[in-house]
């Protein structure tokens, strides 16, 4: 209603009791009573809160119809982001993010400015100070939510710290960080799986173990045959943690690989795991594609560890082998060995 | 000599001023405004051989008598002026066109001195600092020259100064602008020249009034305020000359006008930090009707109650102003209009908060008692409504206004302040002294 416009009032609406005495309570100023004071009370909320920024953001964002005005609003919104990164205001910098990207109120034809705006925002130097804050927050994990709307563009930023000589902060944080984004967004950080640099993919592999999302198993899985051996650690370990130690197949594969180191890490996983499935597999393995004595050795002191019903009869079965030769004979006496033990 | 006439010399001195800042000296513009000027120095000067006018710390003085309404309407220029050495301008009967062509430079900024022996002569005071009325300013009447100012520094530099805005709002709160009083009485300041300006100032005085009202505490003041005086800075980022009169518009018009909320909302945005983005919410939506119509469209959002609130200050201000196309109505007639509206364009429990805030005669209510007199209501203290008789019986100005208990009194008729020929406003310092209260004075 524009008090312009008020035409309707008529000059004549003049106060009912003009030429009246002035009453009593017209006289005394006039206060408020309790009830009406408690209904205004209940009606604004705090006003301190950063919500009235972003309301006024997704409005404008909506009703915007020129075309350069929309651009100054997204040079304003840069603006706001930026200046909450460096303020270390992470949570207000997220509120930011998610007032333009969550939920869109822009119309369709204005994406391009978006995205210009999104990678202007997404400027390393704005990044560098991004890590850098998260990675002094307190208390750690401030921030995923924020790391988790900024996505992609991030990740690559993320990925590309891996590289470089002196990434703002130690790297395991740039990890840390990529694995936030994978828990909103798996793909986001699978993406990266065909890097041609190792210890990207290998940093890659930790980060999508720490994403906690069934999504990244299979593109673990699919790192389990990677040509370098750090990878392929890694993937083991990152399927271990995702499945909670159920990820017994993969572990007991990895027992023949060419790389000590490998078969060492599945070693260590599979005394860790606790699956049922335990015995029966390294039982299976035991049998059919046994490895070098040593190791046989101790993946038959790994059986008799376990607090499982089946390990009894487990030992008795590799026990009882009979004309056995090399490796075979070293399993046999190792579970004969392991079953006095347990007798005794 | 009334300060009408004396405002009327300042005020064409100050446009002189301008015209030459922005125009070469032969340009029409230029021309005009001397001419008006002249005009302006044959009014004051009408009846006596000189007048002078003295450039005080704080304010104007026609002779010894203080200019409490142009000392805020030429803050600035007395500031300039002040600051520059300048104490005193003695306009002699007859100036000539050079020499006020002289003076409006030196109130541009450009030298600080006239030639010896002119018509127009700069520190020679006649009338000595001793003999000027003292009677000081109000807190509240400085700030809300700081006040506009501070607006006026938006529309000449293009550029949201964010902190004089909050100093602004501070000083009123410290000055008392949230006591209801003084605030409802500086309130009905009006300018046809910088309409919008004040009509900005205003509308953050009777917000801040209603807000403390409605239990707000200094903090949220604090940002009500903000947003309440910038309201119309879209406006201003606009800047189509056409948007600052408020006169009627054209169609085309009116859809510029539609802009400005988001406008102002915008500039806001930018300019302020965390905490202080209230004010953007307040300028978007202080055109949304409480059932949602207006504009621009919330899509069934309900406008925040700080925006609701100041769309109360902000229509009962409008109605009280002059238009071009209307002339102002009584406060009366502009509650009447809030209460119609209540529950469809306006939240209806700030319209009831506002009305027993306002009482039926709220302070600068101007009215003609049942015996002649002419009263004014000024700020109340204690609970009673008191009042300052203007004129007496027989019409006449009183030059001292004289203080007055209404109880009983019968009101015959509802005055404007055109009608009774004084500013509300002008006699707040003497009804604040007359209250016992001088709340910011330094």
């Amino acid at each position: 209603m524009d008090p312009a416009a008020d035409l309707a009032a008529s000059p004549q609406d003049l106060p009912p009791d003009a030429g009246e005495p002035l009453r009593e309570e017209a006289a005394e100023v006039a206060s408020l009573d309790e009830a009406l004071v408690q209904r205004l009370a209940a009606q604004f909320s705090d006003t301190g809160s950063p919500d009235a920024g972003i309301t006024v953001l997704r409005d404008l964002l909506r009703i915007e119809t020129r075309r350069p005005r929309f651009h100054r609003l997204l040079r304003v919104w840069v603006g706001k982001v930026t200046s909450a990164v460096r303020a270390g205001d992470l949570a207000r910098a997220e509120a930011w993010m998610r007032g333009l990207l969550v939920a869109p109120t822009y119309p369709a034809e204005y994406a391009d400015l978006v995205a210009e705006a999104f990678d202007e925002v997404s400027d390393p130097q704005v990044l560098d100070d991004l890590v850098v804050r998260l990675a002094a927050a307190d208390p750690p994990g401030t921030g995923a939510g924020l790391v988790a709307v900024w996505g992609e563009r991030l990740a690559r930023y993320l990925v590309q710290g891996m590289v470089v000589e002196e990434p703002p902060v130690n790297r395991r944080y740039l990890v840390e960080f990529l694995s936030w984004i994978g828990r909103s967004d798996v793909r986001l950080v699978a993406a990266f799986v065909a890097d041609p640099r190792w210890f990207v993919v290998r940093n890659v592999a930790i980060a999508l173990g720490r994403t906690g999302r069934p999504q990244a198993v299979p593109p673990l899985e699919s790192l389990l045959t990677h040509p370098d051996h750090r990878v392929r650690v890694e993937a083991m370990r990152g399927l271990f943690a995702l499945r909670r130690g159920e990820a017994v197949a993969p572990l007991v594969g990895a027992l023949t690989d060419p790389e000590p180191r490998v078969r060492h890490a599945a070693v260590s996983l599979l005394r860790a795991s606790p699956s049922r499935e335990v015995v029966t597999a390294l039982v299976d393995l035991l049998e059919t594609r046994p490895p070098v004595a040593a190791e046989a050795r101790r993946l038959v002191e790994i059986i008799a560890e376990r607090s499982d019903p089946a390990v009894p009869a487990a030992l008795e079965r590799l026990a009882g082998r009979r004309r056995t030769m090399g490796t075979a004979r070293v399993v046999r006496d190792a579970a004969r060995q392991a079953l006095a033990g347990l007798r005794r | 000599m009334s300060e009408l006439v004396a405002r009327g010399f300042l005020r064409a001195l100050f446009h002189a001023g301008q015209c030459l800042l922005r125009h070469p000296p032969t340009h029409d513009a230029v021309e005009d405004a001397i001419t008006a000027l002249q005009r302006a120095a044959e009014v004051l000067t009408s009846g006596q051989p000189e007048v002078c006018l003295t450039v005080g710390k704080e304010a104007f003085f026609l002779g010894p008598r203080l200019l409490p309404h142009a000392s805020i309407e030429f803050h600035g220029m007395r500031r300039d002026l002040q600051q520059r050495g300048i104490d005193s301008i003695t306009v002699l009967r007859g100036a000539s066109r050079r020499d006020l062509t002289d003076l409006a430079a030196v109130a541009a900024g450009h030298g600080a001195d006239l030639p010896v022996g002119g018509t127009v002569r700069l520190n020679e005071r006649p009338v000595a600092f001793a003999q000027l009325e003292t009677r000081p300013l109000s807190g509240l009447r400085r700030t809300y020259a700081a006040s506009l100012d501070a607006l006026r520094a938006v529309s000449s530099g293009r550029r949201l100064e964010l902190e004089k805005v909050a100093g602004a709002v501070d000083g009123f709160l410290q000055g008392g602008a949230a006591d209801a009083g003084p605030s409802l009485m500086l309130a009905t300041l009006h300018n046809h020249d910088e309409a919008m300006f004040y009509h900005s100032v205003n509308v953050c005085l009777l917000s801040l009034a209603l807000g403390r009202a409605a239990g707000l505490g200094d903090d949220e003041l604090r940002r009500l305020g903000m947003g309440a005086l910038l309201i119309d800075i879209g406006r201003v980022v606009l800047d189509d000359p056409a948007l600052r009169l408020p006169g009627r518009l054209s169609n085309e018009d009116w859809g510029l006008v539609r802009l400005h909320p988001q406008e102002g909302a915008l500039a806001i945005l930018a300019a302020t930090g965390p905490g202080q983005e209230i004010a953007a919410q307040i300028v978007l939506e202080h055109h949304v009707r409480f059932d949602g119509g207006g504009y621009p469209d919330l899509e069934g959002r309900r406008p925040h109650f700080f925006s609701r609130l100041v769309a109360v200050a902000d229509t009962y201000d409008a109605v009280t102003g002059h238009r071009p196309h209307r002339p102002a109505r009584t406060p009366q007639q502009a509650t009447a209009i809030l209460l119609r509206g209540a529950g469809e364009a306006y939240d209806p429990d700030i319209v009831e908060a506002f009305n027993r805030m306002m009482g039926l005669y709220p302070p600068g209510s101007l009215l003609r008692l049942e015996g002649g007199e002419v009263v004014m209501v000024t700020a109340a203290a204690g609970g009673d409504r008191r009042a300052m008789v203007v004129r007496d019986r027989e019409g006449a100005l009183l030059e001292v206004p004289e203080p007055v208990d209404l109880a009983g009194s019968r009101v015959a008729e509802v005055l404007l302040p055109d009608e009774v020929g004084v500013p509300p406003a002008s006699l707040l310092e003497v009804a604040e002294a007359a209250a016992g209260s001088s709340p910011g004075r330094s």
